[in-house]
């Protein structure tokens, strides 16, 4: 992949948390890279390191526990040059000015991301103002009625000045975009979006995302646990499964034709409109991430199991352009 | 019927035609309208500053004048009906006698002098908020005397005392909480927001300062006030050793509410766009704290004006000639006061009054405040 149409390179992200029980390795080597204008979509369950990996993309995991313990996160900046974001401080100016203007985050809980003090128009102004030189009032208010319409908000000349409490949700899920959107961010990092969302509104952010994506020419990394969205949206799709990324391959290549029996697992549990067929939950629950099993994380889960995944971790097979960490691919990957 | 349904309608039609956008401040005043006792406090918090702002006018004499013929005399009226029917209002004058063996003053209802009440009054001189001199009260006699709540041991008017009093009084109540407003939303944000050991460090001193008792506390820093200070200079003593000691309970409350509002989603919005630690502070935290903030400023009042009461009546407060509530009350601090010249004690009176009213609208406030209460 050339470097000039990267927007950011991960390569073996390492972010871990220290607790009294030991080290708990919420994301452990994962590695991927986001092209400009292209989306990523992460899944997975709750617990797999689906958030840490965007915080750490940001240089905000928690701390004092958590911390980067190794890998490269590469930003690209618009001229071509890169920052590794790992050598720098959470709180320096450097990181403080990436956040926001190259990269922008919307979160899961639109009810409790806006500030309940302030008008919706003073906090996408706040955020103009943080990272742009603007300084007349006047120009900053269009530029934040701008923003609002940009979203779909309709009337935004008088719904600037209304207060949080004023907007359905998918309201301030649409202000959260325009503040987000503001300083015309390179990537656009969305934690579950949607999640809070009754689903025709969903569709609707979603639609709205796509466009904005195309008019901006930005990149996304879209974080969901619900893969009907991921498909969607995404262009590429990465499963995550205790830390690790367990299958990474294009959209449509993974719903036709899943690979990692995890991910087989996902869209059998999920309905299908005008499918009679019962679902199939996944067997189990995720492992205890202080106790990580021996072998392959999934053994215990595993439709597929072989003796080979009991005792050995898998490394990551590259079958037909996706990327599988699975046993099961051993053979194929030397085929081809 | 009919009409009723009509103007029903025509209401709502009002409403959807101008939709009116009610910030957070319009909703409180709105909340706090509905609660008839907060309301009524802040009615009775409101009088009385404004009867400390207009003291010098609204008391008939000044705090100079003394009057040793009448020497702890009894409360009077104002009267409008006399003998002979309705009449301007006016007071009766005293004939005081002496008893000869007890050398108890006595006084009675001279009905003969009849002394009429003089409104716009010119009498004592008195300076007017320090702005200018003049000696117009609103009401006085021309002659005679009108002592309404009657007079002290040393023949002051005593309603002129407790309106001047309370200028003493009350200010301590608006200062204090506002120097333990400032250290207490400091130290409290420090705390809540940076955490760890400074949060440690700034808990174990508010504990601290919690676990002296509080009286004797008071009197020792009141008692290392030098004795040859100007009353003036004492009274800002007064304030700031109250202040000092007031903070703990605020810094306790603010460190809480920044605790809870640092998790909040809003400020993890705030902080993945690139704002400082400061900036989160100073325009996410303490806005959505403030009114908390304002409301148990304004509960802790009442405690300020007893603490000032106390320290003056322990004798240890404001000192002579200055006045307050507590001085007043420490005159009357005997028997024979109980037993004889009982009127003596309406300074007390003012002071529940005051502090009732200052809770009733710090409850008010407090209520209107809280967002999740319906």
């Amino acid at each position: 992949m050339s470097s000039s149409n990267c927007v950011i390179d991960v390569k073996n992200l390492q972010t871990f948390f220290n607790t009294e029980n030991g080290v708990v390795k919420a994301v452990n080597g994962v590695s991927f890279s986001i092209e400009k204008g292209k989306t990523l979509g992460i899944v997975g369950e709750s617990g797999c390191g689906k958030s840490m990996t965007s915080m750490s993309l940001m240089n905000l995991v928690p701390r004092p526990k958590g911390f980067i313990a190794g890998g490269e996160i590469n930003y690209f900046y618009e001229d071509g040059s890169k920052i590794d974001i790992t050598e720098y401080d959470h709180d320096s100016e450097k990181m403080r000015k990436i956040r926001g203007n190259e990269m922008a985050m919307i979160f899961q809980e639109p009810m409790t991301s806006l500030n309940p003090v302030y008008t919706v128009g003073d906090q996408i102004i706040e955020a103009i103002k943080l990272h742009q030189n603007y300084k007349n009032k006047d120009e900053l208010r269009e530029r934040a009625v701008k923003m609002l319409k940009k979203v779909g908000i309709s009337a935004p000349e008088n719904r600037v000045d209304e207060y949080p409490h004023e907007f359905s949700g998918g309201m301030r899920q649409r202000a959260m975009i325009a503040m987000a959107l503001s300083c015309n961010p390179r990537l656009l990092i969305a934690d579950e979006p949607t999640t809070a969302l009754d689903v025709t509104v969903e569709a609707q952010i979603i639609n709205l995302m796509g466009e904005l994506q195309k008019d901006m020419d930005m990149s996304i990394m879209f974080i969901t646990h619900d893969l009907g969205v991921i498909g969607d949206i995404a262009d590429e799709v990465m499963v995550m499964y205790t830390g690790k990324v367990v299958e990474k391959s294009d959209t449509k290549s993974l719903f036709s034709n899943p690979k990692h029996p995890y991910t087989r697992g996902l869209l059998n549990s999920r309905p299908v409109i005008g499918s009679k067929k019962r679902l199939e939950p996944i067997e189990g629950s995720v492992p205890d991430l202080l106790h990580l099993p021996e072998g392959c994380d999934f053994y215990d889960r595993c439709p597929k199991a072989m003796e080979i995944c009991k005792n050995e971790d898998p490394p990551v097979f590259e079958v037909e352009d996706c990327k599988v960490k699975c046993w099961l691919y051993r053979e194929e990957e030397k085929a081809s | 019927m009919k009409t009723e349904t009509n103007q029903s309608e025509k209401n709502i039609n009002e409403i959807d035609e101008s939709p009116e956008i009610l910030s957070r401040n319009q909703l409180m005043w709105r909340k706090f309208k509905r609660n008839k006792l907060g309301v009524a406090g802040g009615i009775v918090v409101l009088l009385f500053y404004l009867m400390v702002i207009f003291g010098g006018f609204l008391s008939p004499y000044t705090l100079d004048h003394k009057d040793y013929s009448n020497i702890t005399a009894p409360p009077r009226r104002i009267r409008i009906i006399d003998q002979d029917g309705l009449s301007a209002p006016f007071v009766y004058g005293y004939k005081a006698s002496m008893d000869p063996e007890t050398l108890q003053r006595n006084y009675e209802i001279d009905k003969n002098s009849k002394y009429y009440i003089d409104f716009l009054h010119r009498g004592d001189e008195y300076n007017f908020l320090g702005l200018f001199k003049t000696d117009l009260h609103l009401f006085g006699v021309n002659e005679g005397q009108m002592y309404l709540l009657g007079t002290d041991e040393t023949g002051s008017d005593l309603l002129t005392k407790i309106i001047l009093g309370g200028r003493i009084s009350l200010s301590i109540s608006l200062l204090g909480p506002l120097i333990s407003l400032i250290i207490g939303a400091i130290l409290g944000t420090v705390s809540g927001y940076v955490g760890g050991v400074v949060d440690g460090v700034i808990q174990r001193i508010i504990e601290f300062f919690k676990s002296f008792p509080r009286i004797p506390l008071w009197l020792t820093l009141a008692a290392a006030l030098p004795a040859n200070w100007s009353s003036l200079r004492v009274y800002i003593g007064i304030v700031v050793i109250l202040a000092f000691l007031g903070w703990t309970g605020l810094a306790r409350m603010v460190r809480g509410k920044i605790m809870s509002l640092r998790e909040e989603d809003f400020v993890s919005a705030a902080i993945a766009s690139g704002s400082t630690g400061w900036w989160i502070v100073r325009k996410h935290l303490i806005p959505n704290a403030m009114s908390q903030l304002i409301v148990s400023a304004t509960l802790s009042i009442p405690s300020m004006i007893l603490a000032e009461a106390s320290l003056s009546f322990l004798g240890l407060g404001i000192r002579a000639p200055m006045t307050s509530w507590g001085v007043l009350l420490q005159e009357a601090q005997n028997v024979r006061t109980i037993a004889l010249h009982p009127w003596l004690f309406t300074p007390a009176l003012f002071i529940i009054v005051a502090i009732l009213g200052f809770n009733f609208l710090g409850d008010g406030l407090r209520d209107a405040a809280d967002p999740f209460s319906n």
